[in-house]
């Protein structure tokens, strides 16, 4: 029987005799209380139907919101990808004051490469969820991070470009009102009986044997599925998805894959 | 007498600890648990004697193979040496493929040695699951949407979702266009 492995993705340095570790030093960039009150997504406390309702009110250019509504248990709905790139010059004059400001903190994150580091996105991740006491979580790992923006790197650069970022951003801001309103006994996890409706959510209908590996693998031992676990679960399975679809040009649901293609599918997770 | 992924993981730590020419922030638990999922016949998690012993085989290859290439002796590899690499590691692969890794695997451009291995580790998963589909020699699989989160999961439980097996551990993967 495969033994539940507690998956404790630990960054840093192991000191070999005492086997303690002590973390990388985190990369602090400045962060004025103006940049908090941008980037929090929802008002810590408010309740789960207002933040849903404040979501589709407020939902950035570039990120669609998947309604549940009559999905079909057979096709998975990946996000839509992303918008096509367009010369940095259009994207600047086309956007309105919520993308300007968003730009402004983003160009503050990203730093003097203008791109998002996975150390970078770590530390705003982290940062913001440390204001979210709703939703329980030991931190994002540096493993985790490097993960997400491996999968959202399209030009393999290993860093996040304004247009990635964005599209990452607005994912996680999808996921994370699904996770809350998921969240019934608001426990700040998912547990094992509140996954499949939330995956549902996601647009990923899998079936009883598979949710029982994914809690497996990113659940602790009580089946509960602690924030940063989920977004990282559904960040990797909403790529692949997406990769499928991109190879599948005749929407046929199933597709050829040559060992280039294979490996370009999944050396990303 | 078997061992988990955790006492690999500070076995692993212990033995790089005393090699100081090698640059490393130290093995993952993820890192750990790819290396026991590939090596793992039966699902358990946990390695065998044989099992760690292949194992401990291999990454004393590629442990040579690290520095043979480390050609500036910085203890780590840039994206040249990683190239060099990974051709004698067995992989040829492609620009794009090389690209790939190293944007995935290095930490401003450089990769480590615990990243290194697990790089490798996750390539030869992912050859061998090819070649066990392909059995026939056809050079493609089929790959169905619903089995997309097999391969999200597939680094840890390998043998739970290829349990007709890996194909084989040839002596070189290569990809015989570009």
């Amino acid at each position: 029987m495969v033994t539940s492995e507690k998956e404790e993705p630990v960054p840093g340095f192991v000191d070999s005799d005492s086997g303690s570790v002590s973390s990388l030093p985190v990369l602090c960039g400045s962060s004025s209380v103006s940049w908090f009150r941008f980037w929090s997504w929802f008002p810590p406390e408010a309740p789960a139907v207002c933040l849903l309702n404040m979501f589709l009110t407020r939902s950035l250019i570039g990120g669609i919101i998947n309604v549940v509504s009559n999905i079909d248990p057979s096709k998975f709905k990946p996000s839509d990808p992303p918008p096509p790139r367009r010369p940095l010059n259009y994207g600047e004059a086309h956007e309105n004051d919520e993308e300007k400001q968003f730009r402004k903190v983003f160009q503050q994150l990203a730093g003097d490469d203008m791109e998002v580091s996975p150390n970078e996105l770590k530390d705003i991740l982290n940062k913001v969820i440390s204001r979210h006491s709703n939703l329980k979580t030991d931190g994002f790992s540096i493993e985790s991070c490097r993960s997400m923006v491996a999968v959202m790197d399209s030009d393999s650069t290993g860093k996040l470009g304004f247009h990635e970022f964005k599209y990452l951003w607005n994912n996680i801001k999808k996921w994370q009102n699904i996770y809350l309103s998921h969240d019934k006994d608001r426990s700040g996890t998912i547990g094992a009986r509140e996954l499949p409706h939330a995956f549902q959510a996601a647009g990923f209908p899998l079936n009883d044997q598979l949710y029982k590996l994914i809690i497996r693998r990113y659940s602790d031992e009580n089946g509960d599925m602690d924030f940063d676990n989920f977004i990282g679960c559904l960040v990797r399975l909403d790529a692949m998805c997406r990769a499928f679809k991109t190879l599948d040009k005749d929407n046929s649901g199933t597709i050829d894959l040559d060992i280039k293609e294979w490996l370009q599918l999944t050396m990303y997770s | 007498m078997e061992i988990s992924v955790r006492e690999l993981r500070t076995v692993l730590n212990r033995v790089v600890s005393k090699h100081r020419d090698l640059q490393t922030d130290g093995f993952s638990m993820e890192s750990c648990r790819a290396m026991v999922s590939l090596m793992d016949k039966d699902g358990s998690a946990r390695l065998g004697l044989l099992e760690f012993q292949i194992l401990w085989n291999k990454i004393r290859k590629w442990l040579g193979i690290f520095r043979e290439f480390d050609l500036d002796k910085s203890g780590c590899m840039n994206s040249y040496e990683m190239r060099l690499a990974l051709e004698n590691g067995g992989f040829k692969l492609n620009n794009k493929l090389y690209q790939m890794l190293i944007a995935r695997y290095a930490d401003n451009e450089i990769i480590d040695f615990d990243n290194f291995t697990c790089c490798l580790v996750k390539l030869e998963t992912m050859f061998r699951i090819f070649q066990g589909l392909d059995r026939d020699g056809t050079g493609t699989v089929e790959m169905n949407l619903m089995e997309v989160p097999n391969l999200v999961l597939s680094f840890y439980f390998t043998a739970w979702f290829w349990p007709s097996g890996l194909g084989p551990v040839s002596r070189s993967h290569v990809l015989y266009s570009d």
